[in-house]
């Protein structure tokens, strides 16, 4: 997994990196709700300096997700 | 950062800071179980926790401890309302609320097509008063300061280039709304507004509409403008807690001008129009002058010949600054430090009310080494960003400025001016004799509010009990049948000191106690505080038929003016504690009315003998 993914991921929603997988699903963890969930977005925005639609902002549901929609943007 | 709240960060790293690093602090502050001195309840419309969390890790930065909530969404009254709710169980002494114009108003914001000035004027109407409302509603169930955001204006204009020249357009709306916001808060001391506009023009004006977020989470600002947000409200809120720096001491060399006057003489030095370092000095001069009017007093601190100065101020008459602009004007080869412990004490404040400001870096080293109480600030470099360094300082703000602070620096040249007399005087009633003074004493009336509450919140050394009211206590002061607020204003042949003291009476069962009485301390040693206090004990006894008169004096390490204070008044000590806490009582058979050479007294408008 992506280092920075993880600490941001981490930062947002208060989930301990270690507790961190491929598999984690938004849905299945009250500490990524809705509100950390922006904020991750904007996290991972500001640091990768790219910028998501509102689908694909809905739409990602797992680390996996994001790596995979970073991997389609810096390519 | 494996552990940040170990490191003390500044406003200006906040202001760089990322939303995760903003995150990680502000869930370390959080999880930090000390006491917080502000306790910030968030209220509004809209999704407010990025604002919570970045004013949050601001006001921390600013170093006020601070604990914050968010009300629940939309549910600003009842939040007051109920006694139950998050926010009156918090028990905040701060309240922000923000309200979304999309939610609260659309036609407003989004207009359908609406664009008759009636139908617009009756929107701004209806905002207004719900906001009124509200305000009103948070003044009575809470004693919390109130912070209200005004409108941000969204960047994408409705009507194109015809919109500054419709009635009912939006440079319209949002300027009328926002300045009557303003508006309201004049008569209300406790309420202020948060110029969130403002905020949003200094990350970009589009910083203030994040339509993504708004869509998707009704978050409204991006993490720029929420970060300037939080700036403007974190300074707000420090300034609740935390009294203003009272004097200014500026160096002159290459601060107050660039160049050094000796080597350069008056005419080599760089100040005024027609050269970009003396127009950027002369910027400089202004702000230290809009300091001046904010109330700060302004001090001169420079390794100088006196004569050169005062031929540098009388030939450079283009020079913003006049040297009667200065309280106290330090100009010799003494050590700087030295020349500020001179500077505070002829003006009678603590060196920690002391910002020195200085281009040299062995003179600041100098101050913050031995005197590390003062805000030392070495000037930056490039002089065209001097200005806005000094009105970016969080130590002078305050939330309201009083007449009082508009003549402050004129007040204590008048108090050197009457030391002066003293000294060509000579005999101690004479002088007072000469001085005629003129006392005026009254009921406090809410027009007070805002000066009251400045003397409760800063007085150090005339202050018998030092005990810190806020605007709220004050108020209910006024409004009390069982306290008598007592304002004290003096004037005398040199000028107007304004209003000097409070006297605060707490009445039960025929008894009165003085709770509080605060003197400002360019207001002593004439006699003012034993002219107010044979009012005041002619009051209790004689109007209000009380039998017994006790007072408190409670030591602090500022307020040994205070300490024989009610001694000399004709007090009697009834118990004195190891601590020095000392408990008087006077009978109404005891009382007598003490001298006062040369002060006419007047209670309520009226001659009083």
């Amino acid at each position: 997994m992506n280092e920075t993914v993880v600490g941001l991921l981490a930062d947002a929603t208060g989930i301990g990196a270690t507790e961190i997988v491929p598999t984690l699903t938004r849905t299945e963890d009250d500490r990524w709700d809705s509100l950390s969930h922006l904020r991750l977005i904007t996290a991972l925005e500001e640091s990768f300096s790219v910028k998501f639609t509102m689908d694909e902002i809905e739409n990602i549901q797992t680390v996996a997700d994001i790596e995979a929609l970073l991997a389609q943007r810096t390519a | 950062m494996s552990d940040p709240i170990e490191q003390t960060i500044t406003p200006a790293d906040v202001m760089q800071m990322s939303t995760a690093q903003i995150d990680r602090r502000y869930r370390a502050l959080n999880d930090d179980a000390g006491a917080a001195e502000l306790r910030v309840a968030f209220l509004g419309n809209h999704t407010l926790d990025p604002l919570q969390r970045a004013t949050t890790v601001m006001i921390d930065a600013l170093g006020v401890p601070v604990r914050s909530i968010v009300g629940a969404f939309d549910q600003h009254f009842q939040e007051l309302l109920d006694e139950q709710s998050q926010t009156r169980q918090f028990e905040p002494n701060a309240i922000v609320l923000s309200l979304s114009l999309r939610y609260l108003a659309p036609k407003l914001v989004y207009g359908n097509g609406v664009v008759d000035p009636q139908t617009i004027g009756e929107e701004i109407d209806r905002v207004v008063d719900i906001v009124s409302q509200w305000a009103a509603l948070a003044l009575a169930n809470s004693s919390a300061a109130l912070y209200v955001c005004n409108f941000t204006r969204p960047p994408a204009i409705r009507f194109g280039p015809a919109d500054t020249a419709l009635a009912s357009g939006e440079q319209f709306i949002y300027a009328t709304l926002n300045h009557r916001l303003s508006a309201i808060t004049a008569t209300e001391p406790r309420l202020n507004v948060i110029d969130t506009h403002h905020a949003a023009a200094s990350a970009g004006i589009a910083g203030g509409w994040n339509p993504r977020m708004y869509h998707l989470a009704k978050i409204e600002w991006d993490s720029g403008a929420t970060l300037h947000m939080a700036k403007l409200i974190g300074r707000a809120c420090r300034a609740q807690v935390r009294p203003a720096r009272k004097c200014l001491v500026l160096d002159m060399d290459n601060t107050l001008w660039g160049g050094v006057l000796g080597e350069e003489g008056p005419q080599g030095i760089k100040i005024g129009n027609g050269d970009p370092t003396g127009e950027a000095f002369s910027a400089f001069q202004s702000a230290a002058l809009d300091m001046k009017a904010r109330g700060v007093v302004l001090a001169a601190c420079s390794k100088n010949n006196l004569a050169d100065v005062e031929e540098a101020f009388r030939v450079r008459d283009d020079m913003p600054l006049k040297l009667d602009d200065f309280a106290y004007r330090a100009i010799n080869w003494e050590p700087k430090n030295k020349n500020i412990v001179a500077i505070a004490q002829a003006l009678n404040i603590g060196t920690d009310s002391l910002v020195f400001i200085d281009d040299n870096p062995v003179e600041c080293e100098l101050i913050r080494q031995t005197l590390p109480e003062v805000l030392t600030l070495q000037l930056p470099s490039d002089p065209s960003i001097l200005a806005d360094f000094l009105y970016d300082l969080p130590d002078f703000d305050k939330l309201r400025l009083t007449a009082e602070d508009a003549r402050k620096t004129e007040q204590y040249a008048e108090n050197f001016k009457r030391e002066e007399l003293q000294k060509s005087v000579g005999d101690l009633d004479t002088f007072l004799e000469s001085l005629d003074t003129r006392v005026e004493i009254a009921q406090a009336a809410t027009s007070d509010v805002a000066r009251v509450t400045q003397l409760f919140t800063k007085t150090n050394q005339f202050n018998v009990t030092t005990i810190r009211y806020s605007t709220t206590d004050v108020e209910s002061f006024i409004a009390a049948e069982d306290t008598a607020l007592y304002t004290i204003r003096a004037a005398d042949k040199f000028g107007d000191l304004g209003l000097i003291g409070v006297c605060l009476l707490r009445l039960k069962n025929g008894a009165a106690a003085i709770d509080s009485f605060v003197m400002s301390c360019r207001a002593l040693g004439r006699g003012i505080e034993t002219a107010a206090t044979n009012l005041v004990k002619a009051q209790a006894f004689t109007e209000r038929g009380v039998t017994k008169m006790t007072a408190r004096y409670l030591p602090t390490k500022k307020n040994k003016p205070a300490v024989d204070f009610f001694e000399r008044q004709g007090f009697t000590v009834a118990n004195r504690t190891e601590a020095g806490e000392v408990d008087y009582v006077l009978s109404a058979s005891d009382s007598n009315k003490l001298p006062t050479p040369g002060i006419t007294v007047l209670f309520e408008g009226q001659d009083h003998e």
